[in-house]
C-alpha cells in the first residue's frame, strides 16, 4: 500500500545504481580464459566453405564458361558478411570467388553455393528454394534440422568447435560430386543410399 | 445533452480510469530532479566508450588451413539461439517493415489493426484506444508496450500515450505482438498482451533517407535519417521527424479542435566491440503541441454545470538506452540494459513530470543440450511530480502526495526443455516481483509446443499475470462530471450543481488473470500459412466504480473497487496466401465474447476482420487494398443516460498505390477510411466528446541515397 511517507531516495538510489552498474561492468569485463585462441565463427565458416570448393565437383552446366566466376550467395541478416572478406577474390584456376549477401528480396543470378543463415525460417527457405530446385547449387546451412529441409551440408557445433553434416543424397540430386575425404570428415546423415 | 442518472449502490461500468490528473499546489516541496539523469548518462557514455579500447585481431589466414585444422579451432558464436516465430508457444504475430510500409499506416496503432485480436480504435485526431482481446480504452491498462526494450507503459494511469510514442516507421524492423499474458518474461501489466516495437540495427540503416508528405488529415509529414559507419564494427544513425495532423470533426459536425504536431529526433549506435561483445546506445527527444476540447465539470456553468474547455497540451520527453551483450560461450550469453527515460506533460490544468531509470540483466545458457535457460533481474525507479501550478484551475483533479517515487524489483527464470529430438518443447517459467502498490507478486507460466512434423505446430499454455494498481487509481481524486440537482429528484431545489468525484483507493488490488490458450499453426510450404488460437481468460478483481449515493449531498463519490470477475473467451485466425509472386492476401479474423459477473461494458468486439491484398502491378508499381470490419461495441459513457453507449459496426477500406519512379525514389498515394465520409470508432469514458474519423488522402515521396 502507498504511504504518504515513502522516502524519495534520490541520491542513495543514484549512488546504488552507479555502484551496481560499475560493479557489473568490472565483473563482466574480465576477459575469459583462452580468449585469444578463439576465432570468429564466420571467418572459420568462410574458410570451411573455401575448403568445400576444393573437395566438391560441380557439373559443367553450373558455369557459363571456363572463366565464369564462382558465386557464393549468403542469405540471413545475422551473418556478418565482412567475415567472408578472406575468401572474396580467391582464385580456383580461372574462376574468381565472388560473395554476395542478399538481405532483402530474392536470390538473383545462379549461385554455385548458397549459405543459409540460422535466422532464415523454413518458410522463407522454401520460398527461396522454389527457384533453385534441383539446380547444381551447394546448399549450406547452420540450422539444427537443415539436412531435413533438403540442405547438402550443415554446420554443427561440437565442443565449441565446428563440424559439418552431409547428405550425399541431396548432393547427388543436385549433380554435385563429393570427394571421399570430405565424407570421411563429416557426419553422414542419410546413410541409406 | 443527456444527464446522467443513477440509483443507490449501482455499479458503474468503468473500463479505464483517470484521463487527466491534476494537482493542487498544497506543498512547495521541490524534489531533486537534475542530478540523476546526468549521472546515468555519464555512466552510459563510459559504458559505450570503454570497450572500444580493446579489440581482437586475427593474424592467421584461416583459408590456409585444412579442414582437419579448421575442425580443431575453438569458435565463438556471435548470435544467441533465436526462437523461430513458428516455434513459439504463444499467440504471436509479427508485422514486418514492409507490411507497415505497404499498409500506408502513419502511426504504430494504425499498423496494429492488421493483427488478429488486437482492438484498435481512433478516439480523435491525437488519441487511440488499443488493447488486445478485451477491455479496450484510451488507457488500456492490460497492454504492455515496449520500444527496443524500453517500457512506454505509464504508471500514472496504467496505459500508453500513443501520441508521443512514435518512430520513424522506415527504421522499424518489426513489431512483435503477443496476445495473452507475457508476464513471466516481461513482468506485470503484460496481461492481455505485449507489443515489442523493434527498430533496425544501425548497420541496416546505412545511407540517407528522406520522406515528405501531405494530405487532408496528415497536414505535413517529414522525416530524414542518415546512417554511417565508424570503422568496420561500429555503425550509427541519426534521424529527425515532424508530423502535423489536422483536426477531425465531432459527431455533431463541429470542428473537434484536436489538431496536433510532434517533432522528434534521435540516434542509435551499434557496435561489435569485440568478437563477443556488442553494444547498442540509442536515444530520442521529442516535443509537441496537442490540442483538444475537454468536457469538464464547471460549477459556474448553470444549468448543465458542464463546459467545454479548449486545452493545449505541451508534451516533451527523451530517453537514453544502452544495451550490452556478451557472448560467454557458444551456448551462453549475458545482456545488461540500462536506460533513463523522462517525460513531461503540461495540460493547462494538470502538469506531470516523470523520471524512470531501469536496469535489466539477463543471462541465457543451455545445459545438457536440452535445457535452454534464461534468468534475469530488474530494478525500476520511477519518480513523478505533479507540483507545477495549473494555469487553468478547474479543480478537476488532485493527486496525493504531489510527488512520489516508486521502486520495482523483479527477477525471473525460464527453462525451455526440448524432448523427442526437438519436436516437443516444455517451457516453465516464473516472475517474482515486488512493487510499492500491491507488494510481492508471482507470475508463472507453463507452455508446451509440439511439432509432429515441419508443417504442423500445436501449442498450449496456462499463465498468470497481474495488472498493478496505477498511481492514479490509488491516490487521485478526479471530478468526473457535474449535473443539475433537478435531474435526480434530490431534496435540493433544481439549479444547484451536483458533482461526481472519482475517488482513488489505496486498497485497490491488482487485477488478476489466469489465461488458458491453445494454438495451431499449419505451414505446408512457402505460399500458405495458417495460425489459429483459442483462448479463455479468467479474470479476477477487475476494476469497477461504485457510486456511493448520498441524497443529501451536492458531492457524490464514485469509489474504485475490484468487484468484477469472469471470463473473456474467443478465437483468432491469421491466414496468408501468396497466389502468385505478385499477389498476396492476408486475412485476420477474431471472435471474442465475455461472461463477466458484474455488468461491465468492456468494449468487446465480437467479430473483427482485416483483409489485406498486396498486388505488384509491375516491377515498380504496387497496389495495396486493405478492408477492415469492426463489429459494434458498447463502451462506458458517463455522459449518456444509461452509463454506456453503443458505437456502430463499420466497414472501411484503405488503398495505397506506390510507384518507384527511379532508383531510390518512390512516390505513394494513400486513401484511408474511404468507404464513408466519416465514422465513429470509440467514445471516450469522459472528458472528451465523441469525434469521428474522416475519410482522408495523402501523398508521400521517399528518397533513399
Amino acid at each position: 500500500m502507498i504511504t504518504d511517507t515513502l522516502p524519495i531516495p534520490n541520491k542513495t538510489t543514484i549512488r546504488l545504481t552507479v555502484v551496481v552498474v560499475v560493479a557489473m561492468t568490472v565483473l563482466f569485463w574480465a576477459p575469459g580464459k583462452g580468449y585469444t585462441q578463439q576465432a570468429r565463427e564466420y571467418q572459420v565458416k568462410a574458410a570451411f566453405i573455401y575448403n568445400f570448393i576444393k573437395f566438391i565437383q560441380w557439373p559443367d552446366t553450373a558455369f557459363k564458361n571456363d572463366t565464369d566466376p564462382f558465386h557464393i550467395c549468403i542469405i540471413g541478416n545475422d551473418i556478418p558478411s565482412s567475415q567472408f572478406q578472406s575468401i572474396k577474390g580467391k582464385k580456383f584456376g580461372e574462376r574468381t570467388i565472388e560473395v554476395y549477401h542478399v538481405k532483402h528480396g530474392e536470390i538473383h543470378d545462379n549461385p554455385n553455393i548458397l549459405f543459409v543463415g540460422k535466422d532464415i525460417s523454413i518458410e522463407n527457405y522454401r520460398r527461396h528454394m522454389s527457384v533453385l530446385e534441383n539446380k547444381p547449387v551447394l546448399i549450406i546451412g547452420e540450422t539444427p534440422d537443415f539436412i531435413q529441409w533438403g540442405g547438402v551440408i550443415n554446420f554443427i557445433f561440437r565442443n565449441e568447435r565446428l563440424g559439418f553434416e552431409i547428405s550425399p543424397k541431396a548432393a547427388r540430386n543436385r549433380g554435385l560430386t563429393l570427394s571421399s575425404r570430405l565424407l570421411k570428415l563429416s557426419v553422414i546423415v542419410d546413410k541409406t543410399q | 445533452m443527456l444527464i446522467y442518472s443513477f440509483s443507490p449502490g449501482i455499479v458503474i461500468p468503468l473500463t479505464t480510469f483517470v484521463e487527466r490528473i491534476a494537482f493542487n499546489m498544497r506543498q512547495t516541496h521541490q524534489p531533486c530532479k537534475t542530478s540523476s539523469p546526468l549521472t546515468i548518462m555519464a555512466i552510459l557514455i563510459i559504458f559505450a566508450l570503454y570497450p572500444l579500447s580493446s579489440s581482437y585481431g586475427s593474424t592467421v589466414d584461416l583459408t590456409e588451413l585444412s579442414l582437419e585444422e579448421l575442425m580443431n579451432i575453438k569458435v565463438t558464436s556471435v548470435g544467441k539461439k533465436e526462437q523461430k516465430l513458428s516455434d513459439s508457444a504463444a499467440a504471436i504475430f509479427v508485422i514486418t517493415n514492409e507490411e507497415i510500409r505497404r499498409s500506408g499506416a502513419t502511426s504504430i496503432p494504425d499498423a496494429l489493426r492488421m493483427v488478429p485480436g488486437m482492438n484498435v480504435a481512433r478516439i480523435d485526431a491525437n488519441k487511440w484506444a488499443v488493447n488486445s482481446r478485451a477491455f479496450n480504452g484510451r488507457f488500456s491498462a492490460q497492454l504492455l508496450v515496449m520500444i527496443d526494450g524500453r517500457s512506454v507503459y505509464t504508471p500514472t494511469f496504467s496505459g500508453v500515450y500513443w501520441e508521443v510514442n512514435d518512430l520513424l516507421l522506415e527504421d522499424v524492423d518489426r513489431i512483435e505482438v503477443i496476445r495473452g499474458p507475457g508476464a513471466t518474461l516481461w513482468g506485470a501489466n503484460a496481461v492481455n498482451g505485449v507489443i515489442n516495437i523493434i527498430t533496425k540495427s544501425a548497420k541496416d540503416t546505412q545511407g540517407g533517407f528522406a520522406s515528405a508528405g501531405t494530405g487532408t488529415a496528415e497536414t505535413a509529414m517529414a522525416g530524414v535519417r542518415y546512417g554511417w559507419a565508424a570503422g568496420s564494427d561500429t555503425h550509427l544513425r541519426i534521424y529527425a521527424k515532424h508530423d502535423q495532423r489536422d483536426e477531425f470533426e465531432s459527431v455533431s459536425g463541429q470542428d473537434a479542435n484536436d489538431d496536433w504536431g510532434v517533432t522528434r529526433a534521435g540516434f542509435r549506435m551499434d557496435s561489435n566491440m569485440t568478437d563477443r561483445d556488442s553494444m547498442t546506445l540509442q536515444g530520442d527527444l521529442y516535443s509537441g503541441d496537442i490540442h483538444q476540447n475537454l468536457y469538464l465539470a464547471d460549477l459556474t456553468a448553470s444549468p448543465t454545470f458542464m463546459n467545454t474547455f479548449a486545452v493545449e497540451t505541451s508534451v516533451s520527453g527523451g530517453n537514453l538506452l544502452s544495451r550490452w551483450k556478451r557472448t560467454l560461450q557458444s551456448n551462453s550469453d549475458l545482456t545488461l540494459q540500462v536506460y533513463y527515460d523522462t517525460s513531461e506533460r503540461t495540460e493547462d490544468f494538470i502538469n506531470e513530470t516523470r523520471h524512470n531509470i531501469d536496469i535489466d540483466f539477463q543471462h541465457r545458457f543451455t545445459a545438457r543440450d536440452v535445457h535452454d535457460i534464461i534468468w534475469g533481474l530488474r530494478y525500476r525507479f520511477s519518480q513523478d511530480d505533479f507540483s507545477d501550478p495549473d494555469t487553468v484551475n478547474t479543480n478537476v483533479a488532485d493527486i496525493y502526495p504531489d510527488s512520489q517515487t516508486d521502486h520495482l524489483y523483479s527477477g525471473f527464470i525460464q527453462d525451455d526443455i526440448s524432448f523427442l529430438d526437438n519436436r516437443l518443447h516444455l517451457t516453465l517459467g516464473t516472475k517474482f516481483e515486488h512493487n510499492d502498490y500491491s507488494g510481492f507478486e508471482v507470475q508463472p507460466s507453463v507452455r508446451v509446443m509440439w511439432a509432429p512434423n515441419p508443417s504442423h505446430r500445436l501449442w498450449g499454455a496456462v499463465s498468470r499475470a497481474i495488472r498493478t494498481p496505477s498511481r492514479g487509481e490509488s491516490s487521485a481524486v478526479v471530478t468526473y462530471l457535474a449535473f443539475n440537482s433537478g435531474a435526480i429528484g434530490s431534496p435540493f431545489p433544481a439549479g444547484l450543481p451536483v458533482k461526481v468525484d472519482l475517488i482513488g483507493n489505496d486498497d485497490f488490488e491488482p487485477e488478476e488473470l489466469i489465461a488458458y490458450e491453445l494454438g495451431y499453426r499449419f505451414i505446408p510450404g512457402s505460399r500458405f500459412s495458417l495460425d489459429a488460437t483459442m483462448f479463455c481468460h479468467d479474470y479476477d478483481q477487475l476494476r469497477t466504480g461504485r457510486l456511493v449515493f448520498d441524497p443529501v449531498s451536492l458531492k457524490q463519490n464514485l469509489i474504485l473497487e475490484n468487484n468484477s470477475s469472469g471470463y473473456v473467451y474467443g478465437a483468432e485466425l491469421a491466414m496468408s496466401y501468396r497466389f502468385t509472386d505478385n499477389f498476396k492476401m492476408d486475412l485476420a479474423y477474431a471472435f471474442t465474447d465475455d461472461d463477466l459477473e458484474e455488468q461491465r461494458t468492456d468494449s468487446i468486439v465480437n467479430h473483427q476482420v482485416s483483409l489485406r491484398n498486396s498486388l505488384n502491378l509491375s516491377q515498380d508499381v504496387m497496389l495495396d487494398v486493405w478492408l477492415r470490419y469492426v463489429d459494434d461495441i458498447v463502451v462506458a459513457d458517463l455522459l449518456s443516460s444509461t452509463g454506456w453507449s453503443q458505437v456502430d459496426d463499420y466497414l472501411t477500406m484503405d488503398i495505397r498505390l506506390s510507384w518507384k519512379m527511379m532508383k531510390g525514389l518512390e512516390l505513394s498515394l494513400v486513401g484511408q477510411n474511404l468507404l464513408q465520409d466519416s465514422h465513429l470508432e470509440f467514445i471516450p469514458e469522459g472528458f472528451n466528446l465523441p469525434v469521428e474519423v474522416p475519410r482522408s488522402v495523402y501523398a508521400m515521396i521517399n528518397y533513399r541515397f
